[in-house]
Parts: structure tokens; C-alpha cells; sequence
């Protein structure tokens, strides 16, 4: 059972109520809008914030009264701009009784011009936010101004009934309005996404606006998020989709999908949720510093990636000698590229668009996870380079962490920072193994042969040629950092360097003003270009976060100079 | 940002290919036929010019593999020219130049 969308279509599990989904573009920038003809009026939830989605409702409306004058009802799943910015542009025939409906804390965002709560702040155009008269106030927390019904046009009135919280089995407060027909509204209130967050249900289909997003990366965190109020909800929904009286769902975004999915959906976000706790709150200088993390981001995972990808096409070279169609390929290359591709495109957009930051924040958390689920095959770890694969893992994780609020950085333990070089210089020295042991062990069992082939293949340094001295000055090394950053940081240093034809590094510590320093030198000059300049800056925001830096101490030729974080170091850590 | 163009220069044996455009997973495929085309030439020489080339995504890896598994049925190498600082660096790290020629 699924809804077309565009057309009318009978509501599932109703006898006389028709829907007409409207499913914009996924993005931030408008909503998706259902409306609904039934006997008693025409509904218009979220009619969301474009023009030309505004003119399709109106077309859609207008032919709806022409076959039975009612009065139409626009209600708001949340006060969002991207739901709520058309809510009086709707031009509709005269004498049309319009009635606009929605949660009383949404009615007052709205009234207020509330820039934050509305989200208005997000788009560059400076959107004018709708704050024409609500005339139904939903769930206002004294009951006092809320509305029990609403006056109609030639004396007719339309009841709401109140159903508290505490007397519904799904936790959730509940308003019906009868639709004619022994047809019924059900409203519900489900904070979280928002305080004044709403779900509709008609029939056998749930319009649940913006909750089944409130945990992922970019959207926690907005103004009027709220973590318990979001894990108090979730147990209500549940209860609903698992009482076989909804089958459809309709998020405010995308494509309606089936009870089940959705009931799966909400059960990983409520684990998600529950590590929600202290995020950073999201306002307009975090998004402009997400925004340039994500920047950065991109550049580091393309590079990571497209050397994976690289090493393992560079084996496929080699491999057609063993009468192979093609690799036993662990990761989906194509998949991988097309992911980048999408966010390097939809980034690059940005510049010549009006697209919100945020937008590009959201886009780069969806790669991100995309990316760490291609990695998530048993067969990443056991035929490419680990070292290589940890990277690109810490760096997507690192970039979710981030987006999502999580103050990781401050749980930073320590490491020896000596200890951490010698074992990566180790690491870099042991590149030449030159073992065969192994195949020859395997040379009867073909797929085996040539998975370890593969491997050693992939994993094979290109850098066999380059030599890394390192330089223990100063013993006691305790830094502020945990190691596998540190390690990670340093040795895409080298392996940029190295990339670049340096043939010899050198690397030391030495202390400064309690400060621990790491200094690498090359013995060419290499290139911020070659290096990549916004990977760079990943490297100096990531230890400027930690309160260390990084920076070019010399030119020609090239020596960087890390400062290491203190062990006591309280970092200013929010997003700049 | 946007399309890639492919032009082809012939010039005695050899054959240069100029990309112009970022070669990803959306490109890669009009830079695939001409390259391997060129590859599939008996005696060419084959070169590929990147200097207008951006940006080459792991889709352009591939293609450069195909072309150089083409060229080397023959005895041929594949020739990279103008290659811009931060591919070079990609294509060092990923092994490529132990089959490819870096000019």
C-alpha cells in the first residue's frame, strides 16, 4: 500500500475522505503538503514555503469547492518556515471561510515573528515569516485560550475534542475533529523536533511533519529541539503504528512509507536519542562553522576515499595476470564515487545558489553515513589497508559528531606522544615486507590466493623509496590528545609529503613553554596545493579545537610544526 | 563545475587526449570511450593531458586503469601530462605512477 503522488486517491481505511500528497524536493527549503476532502471541509497540512507549491495547492483547493463549498482548514504539523511560510498566501475563491490552525506555542513563534523558533534565520533571502491570526490554538498548556471549536461561516461550528495525555494508552495528547460522515481528525501532540510539533492521523495514515528527523545530524539541536521531550514521544508513536490503525506514514519530507518501516525508523532513533544529551545548541555562527567543516570534510574524505578506491583498481592493474574478471572488490566503488560525487556537486552549487548552509551540513552528515555504512563490510578490514580505513572511519565519525553537537573532543584521553610516533614510524619502515610465505601456503585455494593478493596488493606502500628519520628530544611526552589522532594527523602529513616526492622526513619532539612540539621536515619544498589546503585546515581546526595548532614553519624546504594540547587544556571547543 | 569536455590532437604516433572538467562518477564515462579508443590504436602513443582537470574522482581511477591494461597488451604505458599538484599526489598515493607515466 503506497500513496501516488499528485493525484486524489482514497484515504486508506476511510469510506469518503480523499488525499491529494504533495511531495516537494527533499531539502530544507519547503515541505511537503497533503490535503484532504472531506464531507465536512478540505484540509491543507503544511502548505510549506514555495511559490509554485503554493499555486498547486490553490489549483487543487479551488476545484475541490467547486465540487462542494466547505470550509478549508490549514493546519501546521510545526511552526518551521519551510512549513508554515505560505500559510496565508493561499488565494482561494471569494467568500471561502479559511480557518488556519496549529499549536498554540507554534501560534505564538509565529505571532512573534519568532525568528529562531521558526528557523526563519536559516535562509539567506531573509524569508517574511506568516504571522496572520491563528484561529485554532492547539494544546495550550493551561487549556484557557485553547480552542474547543471553531466558528464557521453561516452559523456552523466545528467541535475539537479534548482527549489528555493521561488517558490515552499511547501517552500522547490528542484533539479529534469530526469531518463529517462519521470521518474524524485525530491530532496529536509529539514534541521533540519541535515543542509545538504535531501528527495528524485520517483513516489509516499518519502526517507526522518533522519527527521522524529529529535525531539525524544538522536538524538536533535547532531551536526548540528537546531531547526528553523527543524520548517521551517516540514510546506514543510506537504505540500508535503497532496498533495496526496506521499504515501509512507521511513524513514532512520525502516519500510516505509503510507503518512498518517507520516503526523500525523510530526504534534506531530512539536509541539514537538517548546519547543525545548535552548537544550544542545550532544558531547561525555554529551553521557558518559546520558549513566550512563540511568543506573541509569533503576534501579529506575524497581523498581518503579515492586513494581506497585507487589502491584497489591499482591491484585490479596487476591482478588481470591472474585471470581475473575483475576484483573481489570489498567496498562499493561505485557507490562510494557516486556518494562524493553528489555532495561535491550539491557543495559546489552552494556558492552560485541561495541554498541554505544548513542544507550543505545535512548533505555532507547523509555522505557521511552512507560512506561509514560502505565500510561496515567484514572484507574492508581483511583486504585494504587498516591504517587507511581507521582514518576515513575516525574522520566520518569525527564529522557526525561534530554536526550532531556532541562535545567529543572534550572526552579526549591522552596519549604518549613518543610512544605513538615510534610506532608509526614503524609502521611506515614495515611497508617493504616483502614475505611471500603466506601466498605460497594459499597456491592451491584460488579465491583465497587472490584475496591475500588483493590485500597486499591494496595495502602496498607506494612510498617504499622514502625514509622517515625520528628524533626522541624530549621524554616526557604526555600530550592532550588521543592517539589515534595524533596518528592520524602526522601521517597524512607524510604521506602528503611523501606523495609530493619528498625521498626523506624527518620528525622530532621537543618541548616549549610546557607545550610538547612535533616537528616533520621534508626534503623538498611541498606545496599547500599538492597537500590540499582545505585538508590542511581540517588538521589545524581539529588541534586548534583540542588547543593545539599547526603551521608551516618553514618553506623551502618544508617543515610543519605541531603544537600539542596541553594535558589540562579547556579549549574553547564550539564550532567557529 | 559541471560537464567534462574530451577533445583528441593526433600528432604523428602519438595520440593526446585534453580533458577539460572535473572527471567523477557523473563525467568519467565521456573521457572512457575516447581514452580507450586511443588505447585500442596499434602503435600510438598515448597521452593524457589533465592540465583543465580539477578535480578526478575514484570513477576517473578506473578509467585510467582500463586504459593502461589496454596499452599494456601492447607494451604500451599510459602518459599523464599536466597533471595538477593535488591529483599527482592522489595518484602517488594510490600507486598508480608504478604503471602509469607521470610527464
Amino acid at each position: 500500500m503506497s500513496l501516488a503522488l499528485n493525484v486524489w486517491q482514497r484515504v486508506p481505511g476511510s469510506r469518503s475522505l480523499e488525499i491529494l500528497p504533495i511531495f516537494a524536493k527533499p531539502s530544507i527549503v519547503s515541505s511537503n503538503c497533503f490535503i484532504v476532502s472531506a464531507p465536512a471541509a478540505i484540509l491543507v497540512i503544511d502548505p510549506g514555503a514555495s511559490d509554485e507549491q503554493t499555486r498547486r495547492i490553490n489549483d487543487v483547493v479551488t476545484g475541490a469547492l467547486a465540487v462542494s463549498k466547505r470550509p478549508v482548514l490549514v493546519f501546521l504539523t510545526h511552526c518551521h518556515q519551510d512549513h508554515s511560510q505560505e500559510m496565508d498566501r493561499l488565494v482561494l475563491p471569494a467568500g471561502t471561510d479559511v480557518r488556519r490552525l496549529a499549536h498554540d506555542a507554534a501560534a505564538r513563534a509565529l505571532e512573534r515573528s519568532d525568528r529562531a523558533l521558526t528557523c526563519a534565520y536559516l535562509y539567506p533571502w531573509d524569508p517574511p515569516i506568516c504571522n496572520a491570526p491563528i484561529h485554532g490554538r492547539l494544546f495550550a498548556p493551561d487549556g484557557a485560550c485553547e480552542a474547543s471549536g471553531l466558528s464557521l461561516g453561516r452559523g456552523d461550528r466545528l467541535e475539537i475534542t479534548r482527549r489528555p495525555a493521561s488517558l490515552q494508552d499511547d501517552g500522547l495528547g490528542q484533539r479529534s475533529i469530526a469531518l463529517g460522515d462519521g470521518e474524524r481528525l485525530d491530532l496529536y501532540h509529539t514534541p521533540g523536533h519541535t515543542s509545538c510539533s504535531l501528527s495528524f492521523r485520517i483513516g489509516e495514515l499518519l502526517m507526522m511533519g518533522d519527527l521522524p528527523f529529529a535525531a539525524n545530524p544538522g536538524i538536533c539541536g535547532l531551536d526548540g529541539w528537546n531531547q526528553e521531550e523527543l524520548i517521551r514521544t517516540l514510546p506514543g508513536i510506537d504505540h500508535l503504528l503497532d496498533s495496526r490503525e496506521v499504515a501509512i506514514c507521511c513524513p514532512g519530507h520525502g516519500h510516505a512509507v509503510s507503518a512498518a518501516t517507520m516503526r523500525d525508523q523510530l526504534r534506531l532513533m530512539r536509541e539514537e536519542a538517548r546519547d543525545l544529551t548535552a548537544v550544542e545548541g545550532m544558531n547561525a555562527i555554529r551553521i557558518t562553522g559546520l558549513k566550512r567543516y563540511a568543506d573541509e570534510f569533503l576534501e579529506e574524505a575524497s581523498a581518503l576515499f579515492t586513494i581506497l578506491s585507487g589502491r584497489l583498481y591499482a591491484a585490479s592493474y596487476y591482478l588481470v595476470d591472474e585471470g581475473t574478471d575483475g576484483l573481489p572488490v570489498p567496498l562499493d566503488l561505485d557507490g562510494i564515487d557516486s556518494t562524493l560525487t553528489e555532495f561535491r556537486r550539491f557543495d559546489e552549487a552552494f556558492r552560485y545558489s541561495t541554498t541554505p548552509e544548513l542544507s550543505v551540513v545535512i548533505k555532507g552528515a547523509q555522505a557521511a553515513r552512507s560512506l561509514l555504512q560502505a565500510l561496515a563490510r567484514d572484507d574492508v578490514q581483511r583486504l585494504l589497508d587498516p591504517s587507511l580505513v581507521g582514518r576515513a572511519r575516525r574522520r566520518l565519525t569525527d564529522f557526525l559528531s561534530v554536526v550532531r553537537g556532541w562535545p567529543f573532543l572534550s572526552a579526549e584521553s591522552p596519549s604518549r606522544v613518543n610512544s605513538v610516533l615510534a610506532q608509526l614510524v614503524a609502521r611506515v619502515k614495515s611497508h617493504d615486507d616483502t614475505d611471500a610465505t603466506e601466498l605460497l601456503a594459499l597456491a592451491n585455494d584460488r579465491r583465497r590466493f587472490l584475496d591475500v593478493l588483493t590485500r597486499r596488493l591494496a595495502a602496498r606502500s607506494p612510498f617504499d623509496q622514502v625514509t622517515v628519520d625520528y628524533v626522541e628530544s624530549y621524554r616526557s611526552s604526555e600530550a592532550g590528545i588521543a592517539a589515534e589522532r595524533l596518528d592520524d594527523i602526522v601521517t597524512s602529513l607524510i604521506e602528503g609529503m611523501a606523495a609530493a616526492g619528498a625521498r626523506h622526513l624527518r620528525l622530532a619532539t621537543e618541548a616549549a613553554n610546557h607545550q610538547l612540539l612535533v616537528r616533520l621536515s621534508a626534503d623538498i619544498t611541498v606545496t599547500g596545493e599538492a597537500l590540499g589546503q582545505r585538508r590542511l585546515a581540517l588538521y589545524k581546526r581539529t588541534l586548534g579545537w583540542l588547543g593545539g595548532s599547526l603551521e608551516r614553519e618553514q618553506d623551502a624546504p618544508t617543515t610543519f610544526l605541531v603544537r600539542l594540547p596541553e594535558l589540562s587544556q579547556g579549549a574553547d571547543r564550539a564550532i567557529r | 563545475m559541471g560537464d567534462l569536455q574530451v577533445t583528441i590532437e593526433r600528432l604523428a604516433a602519438t595520440i593526446t587526449v585534453h580533458a577539460s572538467g572535473p572527471v567523477d562518477g557523473k563525467t568519467a564515462a565521456s573521457l572512457h570511450e575516447p581514452l580507450l579508443e586511443a588505447a585500442a590504436t596499434p602503435d600510438a602513443t598515448v597521452c593524457l593531458d589533465l592540465a583543465r582537470v580539477p578535480y578526478m574522482s575514484n570513477a576517473g581511477l578506473r578509467v585510467l586503469v582500463l586504459a593502461a591494461q589496454a596499452l599494456r597488451a601492447r607494451d604500451g604505458r599510459l602518459r599523464l601530462e599536466h597533471v595538477p599538484p593535488h591529483i599527482e599526489n592522489l595518484l602517488n598515493s594510490a600507486g598508480f605512477t608504478s604503471f602509469v607515466d607521470v610527464a
